[in-house]
């Protein structure tokens, strides 16, 4: 196609209409044309979440879990579970969540006892805990540990996955005493 | 709304898990959120609400699941909703001591006592304390 100044395409003479905003033909040799049509420009913004009426205030926007759309959401949750150190040791989930997270804060704490500041996003993990009898561990290798004052009866977990409504916890340990941890899960989408 | 799950011949709690249930949207709010009109239909709204009941359950049976994972056998446990009050009621229930902690107890702070009165007897028979009057 020679080239030619946009004003004087015939084409542009008449206003768009609803269906054709924008239409650019090529009239040299066998004419062709390429369109931008109201239902190019809604299904891109759609596809970018720009038609999303705004959200509630300090809300962020996300793609939503099925991957097709935009979302505004707060993605952030406080869970609050407990762990018992004379339960099995296995996988153990967790819902309520509202979203897939993907990282996690834990902290545990038993009056007497101890605390433990652990945290995990399936790539990197660490727990760092004091317990009554003065014991310090800090192990790279869980994401979260719980024990007796001593540090003698314990059990420790690792984030198994992040699921559609909450995660995973593999938990594991050593003996077994009716002790009963409050675990705070801080969950970020 | 929490939900806990409970070992019924015991009563002790096996697992708590806050929160999961979910906050169902009027009509209103629920129309508004949906982009296209032709899908605003009583139809649909109460699929919505169908779909909030079947996640509540879902969320519900996560400790039944649980239990069940660990070694409970399902006549065995009961998962419900509980209320804050609720569950302060069992939480006061938690990491009591077992009769077997508290004689254990009972009998270390005897044997204290009596170590303390045997030595309080050899100090002052060493005359290196003076008996109380």
């Amino acid at each position: 196609m020679a080239e030619v100044k946009i004003t004087d395409l015939v084409e542009l003479n008449a206003t768009p209409d609803d269906a054709d905003l924008l239409e650019i033909v090529d009239v040299g040799g066998t004419p062709t044309s390429k369109k931008i049509t109201v239902a190019n420009l809604r299904g891109g913004l759609a596809s970018s979440g720009a038609n999303l009426a705004i959200g509630s205030a300090n809300y962020k926007l996300f793609v939503n879990a099925a991957g097709n759309a935009a979302e505004w959401a707060n993605g952030i949750v406080v869970l609050n579970v407990t762990r018992a150190l004379d339960a099995a040791a296995g996988d153990v989930s967790y819902s309520g969540v509202g979203f897939k997270p993907s990282s996690a804060i834990f902290v545990a704490g038993l009056s007497n006892h101890g605390i433990s500041i652990g945290m995990d996003n399936m790539t990197a993990k660490g727990v760092s805990c004091v317990f009554a009898a003065a014991y310090t561990p800090n192990h790279n290798n869980f994401s979260i540990w719980i024990a007796n004052a001593g540090n003698t009866v314990y059990q420790y977990a690792f984030i198994k996955s992040f699921d559609s409504d909450g995660f995973t916890l593999t938990w594991a340990g050593v003996g077994s005493e009716a002790i009963t941890y409050r675990i705070r899960c801080f969950l970020l989408r | 709304m929490d939900r806990a799950c409970i070992e019924k011949v015991t009563g002790k709690l096996i697992e708590m898990q806050s929160g999961g249930k979910v906050e169902r949207l009027s009509w209103m709010e629920w129309s508004l959120s949906v982009k296209e009109p032709k899908d605003r239909s009583e139809e649909k709204y109460q699929e919505y609400l169908a779909e909030c009941d079947a996640l509540e359950a879902s969320r519900l049976d996560t400790l039944k699941q649980n239990a069940l994972n660990a070694g409970y056998k399902e006549e065995e446990i009961e998962v419900k909703w509980v209320t804050n009050e609720e569950w302060q009621v069992i939480e006061v229930t938690l990491n009591q001591p077992t009769p077997e902690q508290i004689a254990a107890k009972e009998k270390e702070v005897l044997i204290q006592a009596k170590i303390r009165k045997m030595a309080e007897a050899a100090l002052i028979a060493e005359g290196k304390l003076v008996p109380e009057k």
